[in-house]
């Protein structure tokens, strides 16, 4: 198991994190507490804690819940690689109609407009590199509007979403009591 | 041969802190949810880290200047100027040290004479009474009081205070009882030290961590920045409880004095935590905030636990301690905190390790994680429920009793 940052310490989110729910809150420090050990800590009902998730889900702030493993692609058998992708702007929607036509392939668990020299950065994978690169010739680069692509492939990870993969759950060396 | 005649006698009749006493239970035991730590359970951020390790990189190995690295005296200035509405010259008016722990001992050995007077808030950080006792001097202690969340009162000085009393300690907020003071108890205190002539150390190391109203320096009130030795360090608002690094601050003519004592004892401060130091004042806001935000959330839970099972909980408002009364229970502190440990393996602080003025009271330490403070809490709670059938069971079914 990798270890989160247990600060919660998330450049970015700090800044108006006075205004953030604390069931948020609790969420980002990543302790993965279940919701009743949260309404515990929150001084609420547990129907509360499920009531405040709903209405976060509700109102689209948060979208859902994912894993985050510590698996190798021998493990899983999933490639994974990163797609920079340059396309043509239109009249009126500029970048979003073609980036959301993008986003919805299976195959594509992330994308982002950047700035820079190309637009997008897509986050593609597959159960093999055959299947992705598949997706990029007969999917992607066949899309109306897209330019180029420039596919790299992930040959390993080091930290997912704020967890360090490789290094071990250090035993903790606190002291039982001190001063 | 009997070696112990060669040990100084003032050390022979040195008591052992009751923490380590307590501390060698719990070491024997396994699964202990310990809520007896004083330190942060994070880790050092980790750009505070890198810095030091970067600093060894550059071959930064060697000895600083007995005062610390002009850079990091300068951090330190601009950090209370920011902070603490405080400024201290960073050539001569700053002091690196190792930990606030060494910053005392020296501030004790430069300014105490055999038989000057100390006073000090108790319950308190176990090493004040025994430090004072090593230069010789004479220990005062001023007791603070579960009604006054701890505070200290400038009564409670005013009826501790003799004649040949020369410094007073404060440590707001404080460990154990995360008792602080407001600025008009600050304000009473600051005149009582100017009518007694008094020259006050004080040890703010958990001033960051205070959760409401904001932190007040007693060297910032009018005129105490004069008679103020402000003491400082890194351990617990940045997580660095290990790297040993704190620092002094106060008129020139008194750090001089405890320089001379530093120059001749520890020479200078590590310099890689002195760079690590450096890291922290310059970046380390943003992480700290961070923790701080989780104490209090901490701290919420675990005094609204202890006073839901009934040992009524006062919310300290600095500090990443709970002092809860068990005295309610019937029975002592010591007898509490082990039977708690024996029974249900979790360990608390019994509050006379504190002083004597800690009796009845344990100090529970909140810098762990939700999971382990919920199961500490459900754990109590049973132990003190067992203790309430007990005592009842023992008095037995009343009124009804056969003639």
């Amino acid at each position: 198991m990798g270890i989160k940052n247990k600060y919660g310490f998330m450049a970015g989110f700090r800044e108006n994190s006075g205004l953030m729910n604390p069931v948020i809150k609790l969420l980002l420090e990543g302790g993965g507490l279940s919701t009743a050990q949260m309404a515990q800590v929150l001084n609420l009902s547990e129907a509360e804690v499920n009531r405040q998730l709903e209405q976060l889900k509700k109102e689209r702030i948060l979208l859902g819940w994912r894993p985050v493993l510590n698996l190798s692609e021998e493990d899983t058998g999933v490639v994974r690689a990163v797609i920079e992708v340059r396309i043509t702007p239109e009249r009126g929607g500029g970048f979003n109609r073609l980036a959301e036509r993008i986003s919805r392939f299976d195959e594509v668990e992330s994308c982002y407009l950047m700035s820079g020299g190309y637009d997008l950065l897509v986050f593609v994978s597959g159960s093999s590199l055959q299947k992705v690169a598949a997706f990029v010739s007969e999917k992607l680069s066949t899309v109306d509007g897209v330019l180029s692509t420039a596919t790299h492939f992930m040959l390993r990870s080091y930290k997912e979403h704020g967890f360090l993969l490789d290094v071990k759950s250090e035993e903790n060396s606190r002291l039982k009591v001190t001063p | 041969m009997d070696t112990t005649r060669f040990i100084a006698r003032h050390v022979v009749n040195l008591p052992r802190s009751g923490i380590r006493d307590f501390f060698e239970i719990v070491a024997k035991m396994d699964d202990v949810i310990s809520l007896g730590i004083g330190e942060p359970d994070f880790d050092t951020p980790w750009h505070i880290r890198e810095a030091a390790i970067y600093a060894l990189e550059k071959g930064k190995t060697h000895y600083t200047s007995n005062l610390g690295l002009i850079e990091l005296r300068r951090a330190i200035n601009r950090y209370l100027e920011k902070n603490f509405n405080l400024s201290y010259r960073p050539e001569d008016e700053i002091l690196v040290t190792v930990g606030v722990s060494e910053a005392l001992d020296i501030a004790f050995r430069a300014l105490v004479n055999p038989g000057d007077a100390v006073m000090f808030h108790q319950p308190c950080y176990v090493s004040y009474h025994p430090s004072i006792t090593l230069t010789h001097g004479v220990a005062v202690p001023v007791p603070t009081y579960a009604k006054d969340n701890f505070a200290l009162t400038a009564e409670a000085l005013a009826s501790a205070w003799q004649p040949g009393c020369k410094l007073l300690v404060l440590n707001l907020p404080c460990n154990p009882t995360g008792g602080t003071c407001s600025r008009a108890q600050l304000e009473a205190i600051a005149r009582f030290c100017v009518e007694k002539d008094l020259l006050v150390l004080s040890d703010e190391i958990y001033s960051e961590l205070t959760f409401e109203g904001g932190h007040v320096s007693i060297a910032c009130l009018p005129g105490m920045q004069e008679r103020t030795v402000f003491l400082h360090g890194f351990s617990k608002a940045f997580a660095m409880t290990g790297w040993r690094i704190g620092y002094a601050c106060g008129p020139a003519v008194l750090i001089e004095a405890m320089m001379k004592v530093h120059q001749y004892s520890m020479m200078c401060a590590s310099i890689i935590s002195q760079e690590g130091a450096i890291e922290a004042l310059q970046r380390g806001a943003d992480a700290m905030n961070a923790m701080r935000e989780q104490y209090q959330r901490r701290r919420d839970f675990i005094v609204r636990r202890f006073n839901e099972i009934g040992l009524k909980c006062h919310l300290p408002r600095g500090s990443f301690y709970a002092f809860p009364d068990v005295s309610v229970t019937g029975m002592s502190e010591k007898d509490f905190a082990v039977g708690l440990l024996q029974a249900e393996r979790v360990a608390m602080v019994p509050g006379t390790a504190f002083g004597g003025n800690g009796a009845g009271f344990c100090r529970a330490c909140f810098a762990t994680g939700y999971d382990q403070l919920i199961e500490a809490g459900t754990r109590i709670e049973r132990y003190v429920q067992k203790l309430a059938a007990q005592s009842a069971r023992a008095e037995g079914p009343q009124g009804d009793s056969p003639g």
